[in-house]
């Protein structure tokens, strides 16, 4: 509801809905039956009237007229957003304007029953109706169904029914004697008087025409005349009794129906008049009708009035009809009460001017028992005192209003805490309440002291101005800036920033779009602290600052070689630890090759030189699992920022030197091929050997030395060539930096050797052959033997056709292939001495086909 | 003794490796390249005008088999590629053996003897197993099972000749179709006398003569070389002055004389362990063969270490020398150190 609307339309309106709404609330009607109703809606509403009306409507709460009624208003607010849901999803509205249709038709029945044919109904069966509902139904549905049957609700117009008396009864029983209907019959019919004022000359010439009859007849026609000539020497004349008649034929008229009951009074305008009753036949029917049919039972009226605590209106239903003997003590014992309750009141009036407090407390005891305008009305003129001081503090986004509580003693104290035109509690009785404001704006509180709901003093708090921080400050450096970024909480305008460096030095730096900054004047290296602050309008010409967020922020410029890395073994980890850089993580490496890149700075995406990436850390601290590095020992430290990186000096994990195992030697001839397992972080290993006996060590200098890399072991193996006969030693430690490991040796006896040769014979001697044995060596035992189609492989692997004692013949000697044996036969010489053996030169053709 | 040189066709329509059909290196398809884009076809090696695509550009280098579409490397095409099938029982060491040797030679080892020599793996299903077979081999890891297909190699035995592709098939029984391609077999055989008889020899010159159309019980004019393989586990039994205890010749070419001795020695060792009828098997079908023996890993009695491989080019070399890819020498011992 717009302030620049017309006021008077909207003082309408709020009436409107104070009635339509409001009351119906406060009595009990729930708003969730009918939110058309509530959002002043059509049933068939478009969205946009949808979202108007869930702006508008809840604006109008907030007005005035209808904030006092707090319940009822809490209540709407509470149910507002059940409502929002049911009227913006289409299928509950479809649901809800259902519901509320078929509640409609429902009671559209009921008060059809009610009505039968009636215009209307009175305001209190309107209510007795709503009462009986329990708040199922409102007196606006009421009404809208009255209207449904074309029926209003309408005050019967008031009746002066006069009393059953004995008079009435009796020309009544004479003239049911006489077989007249009614007095007014034989005043009209038999009397031609033509209304109720009866000439006296009528009455005479009649009562003169009775005394020529004889009979019961005329006994009873002469009492009527007498109770007619009675009536009329009374100042009401005969209205009073015609009236009674009247009336009574119209209440019988009742039971037949509203229509009986209209001709009836419809029938004899005269007669209406006479009776001084209303001349217009529908408002007299209507009062009869509504006096008959809604007159409630005055026990229940009397009992509600007491519930109530009106006891007057209580005491009036008493008095205005004869009692029984039951009641009478009661009526008396409620008058009074009545008289002490009024004196009560009155006392209380006259304390109102010295002592509002003792008046406030009579008030408030009388209306323990009665209900009474007047007690409010004191109540309001004894105001509860206001809370001595109301402070307000800001925490954080709200404000905590505080007050003392108020001196008043009499009565219910409560307190209603409000922010400018918007409640923010009603009837709260503690002494401390949170609130948020709008930001940026000076706000005040006011505490208004209630006695049993009915406002007291108000007592007002100072301005306060909430101005909370910037939200979600975010602080990131490149390499030659340090910018910030963060968001405006609601009111804010703006913000500000304040640097300060290490020596203090403090400088403004600017927010263009005051959510964020740029910071470029800053120096690589050098921590910088920020304090964000948000700006708000404030005062008039006097903006508001927040208190503040402090950050921190570093450019870190080209990146800083490390060049302390150290590493070490810890059991399977390697440790390491480094001169730690403020917000440079630094990266660990380990070289493919074993071989770390120099020192150098280069693009971050080349920093790959330096090797597979092992470990990152910024803590100055890393470890390393030693498998992990797969056998590699060096290891390289980069420091990366932004584009660059930095290599730095590579470290070296020391390991332990440890032997080799599994060392064997194998023997061709007279090369040796060693092989062994190597150590996990050995890459280098030296052999050394010797002909005499075990190497002392691997700085032996009677030993022959060998260098060989992992790398080249793997490739071709530790071959070493050892011609001499003999024993063999052979050592083998691993090496690192000059440093030996245990040795670990091995054996490999090279045997004599002694040549020989197999040949043929001289041409004409077939089948004969020439052995003979080469060299200055003594030769051993020597067997040659034979084999049918393949070689010999031991002395005993075939026929042995010649043996040569040691130390062999200084000759060739003659020897022949047995003949049985078949051919091609294979020869082969074999030394019976283990410590020798045979060479021939070309065995291969040692085969005789 | 001189070593004899067998004849190969030197010029004769390449067989896929894949699918053994033998297609003119002409009609081999080859490949638009991807800046053709959505235009990218497959056309004959023929219709390339000056070695550009039907769009002008330069197509890719690979060729694609036009029988099974399967990429055929352009070496493997217009080499005169050699078919070496490895067969032998399950577990009797073909696949290390074959990794060994590609290992040998792709680390320099035989530089001492072949200076320059140098070996490309030829294909992305070669590389692969070549990768996984090299890492197995040096962590001394048999492998539990060969996954199909060639491995195909370049070899170059000197810096500037030219390269002699080898296509190298194993499996557990020779597929028919890799033997009625091969060039030459190479048989491995396990020591000891645990599985007697004739490891497989008949069956193998049976299906080498049906995939050749020959008739039955003729002799085979193919090569085979028979690798006693697995020596480490022996080398103990050996007498010191065998020549499998004896270091290997440093000739620039298959030394023949000690192949010969070689060839004596493990022979002797198989009829030891009563593999009789292998050999009876071997000489009465093959025309051409030798024995070899050699170890890939070397000494394991101390548990894993680098592998220290013996003699396991023996084979190959004899076979290239057949092939005439390297020298022959009748060679007496050179200097043993």
């Amino acid at each position: 509801m717009a302030e620049t609307e017309l006021p008077g339309l909207r003082e309408a309106d709020v009436r409107a809905y104070l009635v339509d709404v409001i009351t119906p609330v406060e009595t009990g009607w729930s708003p969730h039956r009918n939110l058309f109703r509530v959002y002043r809606l059509p049933a068939d509403c478009t969205t946009d009237e949808i979202d108007s009306a869930l702006t508008s409507i809840p604006k109008l709460w907030g007005t005035p007229e209808l904030r006092e009624h707090t319940e009822a208003v809490e209540r709407l607010r509470r149910g507002h957003q059940t409502a929002v849901r049911v009227l913006r999803d289409p299928r509950e509205r479809s649901v809800h304007r259902t519901a509320v249709a078929a509640e409609r038709t429902a009671l559209a029945k009921v008060v059809d029953q009610f009505l039968r044919s009636a215009p209307g109904m009175p305001t209190t069966a309107v209510a007795a109706l709503v009462r009986q509902s329990a708040g199922r139904w409102s007196r606006p549905d009421v009404l809208a169904a009255l209207e449904q049957h074309r029926a209003v609700e309408r005050e019967p117009a008031s009746l002066d029914v006069p009393p059953d008396t004995f008079r009435s009864r009796r020309i009544a029983a004479a003239l049911a004697d006489l077989g007249i209907p009614s007095l007014w019959e034989y005043l009209t019919r038999n009397l031609s008087a033509g209304g109720p004022d009866i000439h006296a000359d009528v009455l005479r010439r009649r009562r003169a025409h009775l005394r020529t009859r004889r009979g019961a007849a005329v006994a009873t026609e002469e009492t009527v005349l007498k109770i007619v000539q009675q009536a009329l020497d009374e100042p009401d004349g005969l209205s009073p009794l015609l009236r009674h008649e009247f009336l009574t034929e119209l209440s019988v008229a009742v039971l037949v129906g509203y229509q009986e009951v209209s001709f009836l009074a419809a029938a004899d305008p005269q007669r209406c008049v006479a009776s001084g009753l209303p001349r217009d036949p529908d408002t007299l029917a209507y009062a009869v009708w509504c006096r008959r049919t809604h007159q409630s039972d005055w026990e229940s009226d009397y009992r509600q009035a007491v519930a109530d605590g009106r006891l007057h209106a209580a005491l009036a239903v008493l008095s205005s009809r004869r009692l029984t003997g039951d009641w009478e003590p009661v009526r008396d014992a409620l008058a009074a009460t009545v008289d002490r309750l009024a004196a009560d009141v009155a006392a209380a009036r006259e304390l109102e001017d010295t002592a509002p407090e003792d008046a406030a407390a009579r008030y408030l005891a009388a209306a323990r028992e009665l209900t009474d305008p007047a007690i409010e009305s004191g109540l309001r003129r004894c105001p509860a005192v206001a809370p001595a001081e109301v402070s307000v503090r800001a925490d954080r986004d709200a404000v905590v209003i505080t007050w003392q509580e108020s001196t008043s003693t009499a009565g219910r104290l409560t307190y209603r805490v409000s922010r400018g035109g918007t409640v923010i509690a009603h009837d709260t009785d503690a002494l401390t309440l949170s609130d948020v404001p709008p930001s940026g704006v000076p706000t005040s509180y006011a505490v208004q002291t209630l006695r049993n709901g009915v406002p007291g003093g108000m007592a007002h708090s100072r301005e306060i101005v909430l101005v909370p921080d910037v939200l979600d400050l975010a602080v990131e450096s490149t390499m030659r800036s340090v910018q910030g970024r963060w968001r405006l909480p609601p009111g804010a305008v703006g913000a500000s920033v304040m640097r300060s460096g290490p020596l203090g030095d403090t400088a403004e730096v600017a927010t263009p779009d005051g959510t964020g900054f740029d910071d470029t004047a800053v120096v690589p290296g050098v921590q910088y602290r920020y304090l964000v602050r948000a700006r708000y309008p404030g005062r008039a010409g006097e903006p508001e600052d927040s208190a503040g967020l402090a950050v921190y922020g570093e450019c870190p410029g080209n990146p800083r070689q490390v060049d302390d890395l150290r590493a070490g073994l810890s059991g399977d980890t390697v440790e390491l630890t480094w001169s730690r850089q403020s917000g440079s993580p630094l990266v660990i490496r380990v070289p493919h090759d074993g071989v770390a890149p120099a020192p150098q700075v280069l693009r971050a995406a080349d920093a790959v030189v330096a090797g597979r990436v092992v470990a990152v850390s910024d803590t100055g601290r890393a470890s390393v699992p030693v498998a992990d590095l797969a056998g590699q020992r060096v290891l390289v430290p980069v420091t990366v920022s932004g584009p660059l990186a930095a290599i730095g000096a590579a470290t070296r994990v020391t390991a332990p030197l440890e032997p080799v195992s599994g060392l064997h030697a194998r023997r061709f001839g007279p090369q040796v091929v060693l092989s062994w397992q190597w150590p996990m972080w050995a890459t280098d290993a030296r052999v050394v050997w010797r002909v005499d006996g075990p190497p002392t060590g691997p700085l032996d200098p009677q030993a022959t030395v060998v260098e060989i890399s992992r790398s080249a072991y793997a490739g071709r193996g530790a071959r070493i060539t050892a011609t001499l006969p003999g024993e063999h030693w052979f050592g083998v430690s691993v090496v690192d930096s000059a440093l030996f490991g245990p040795m670990v040796t091995v054996c490999s006896t090279r045997l004599r050797e002694v040549r020989y040769s197999i040949r043929r014979a001289a041409w004409w001697r077939r089948g004969e052959l020439l052995m003979a044995v080469h060299g200055p060596e003594p030769a051993p035992d020597i067997a040659v033997v034979a084999k049918s189609g393949s070689r010999p492989l031991a002395p005993e692997d075939g026929v042995e056709i010649l043996r040569l004692p040691a130390p062999g013949p200084p000759e060739p000697v003659r020897l022949r292939v047995p003949r049985e044996l078949r051919r091609p036969v294979f020869l082969r010489a074999f030394s019976l001495d283990e410590t020798v053996v045979l060479a021939h030169p070309a065995p291969h053709l040692l085969v005789v086909p | 003794m001189r070593a004899p040189i067998w004849s190969v066709p030197t010029r004769r329509v390449p067989a896929c490796p894949y699918c053994h059909a033998r297609t003119p290196g002409k009609a081999y398809l080859r490949q638009c390249a991807s800046r053709c884009g959505e235009t990218a076809i497959q056309f004959p090696v023929s219709e390339a005008r000056k070695g550009k695509c039907p769009h002008g550009r330069a197509p890719k280098a690979r060729r694609v088999c036009p029988v099974c579409e399967q990429v055929v490397p352009r070496e493997y095409v217009e080499g005169r590629p050699r078919v070496i099938a490895v067969v032998g029982a399950a577990g009797s060491g073909k696949s290390t053996w074959v990794a060994s040797v590609i290992r040998r030679v792709a680390k320099g080892h035989l530089d001492d003897r072949f200076p320059g020599m140098s070996l490309d793996v030829l294909g992305e299903g070669s590389r692969l197993r070549h990768d996984r077979d090299r890492v197995l081999v040096a962590e001394t890891v048999l492998p539990l099972a060969t996954e199909p297909g060639p491995l195909l190699v370049s070899l170059h035995i000197r810096p500037r000749a030219r390269a002699v592709v080898i296509a190298f098939y194993d499996s557990a029984d020779g597929s028919a179709a890799n033997l009625e391609h091969a060039d030459g077999l190479v048989l491995a055989v396990e020591p000891g006398a645990a599985v007697p008889g004739d490891a497989g020899i008949t069956r193998l010159a049976e299906a080498v003569r049906a995939a050749r159309g020959l008739r039955p019980h003729s002799r085979i004019n193919m090569p085979l070389a028979v690798v006693l393989t697995k020596l480490d586990t022996v080398w103990d039994m050996v007498d010191p002055a065998s020549p499998l205890l004896r270091p290997v010749p440093r000739s620039g070419g298959y030394a023949v004389s000690d192949g010969v001795d070689v060839h004596h020695e493990t022979a002797a060792w198989l009829g030891h362990w009563n593999k009789t009828d292998l050999i009876r098997g071997v000489h009465t079908a093959f025309r051409r063969h030798r024995y070899f023996a050699a170890t890939a890993l070397g000494d394991r009695a101390d548990g894993r270490r680098e592998p220290i491989p013996y003699r396991v080019e023996d084979p190959l070399l004899w076979l290239l020398a057949g092939f005439g890819a390297i020298p022959v020498f009748r060679g007496r011992e050179g200097p043993t150190s």
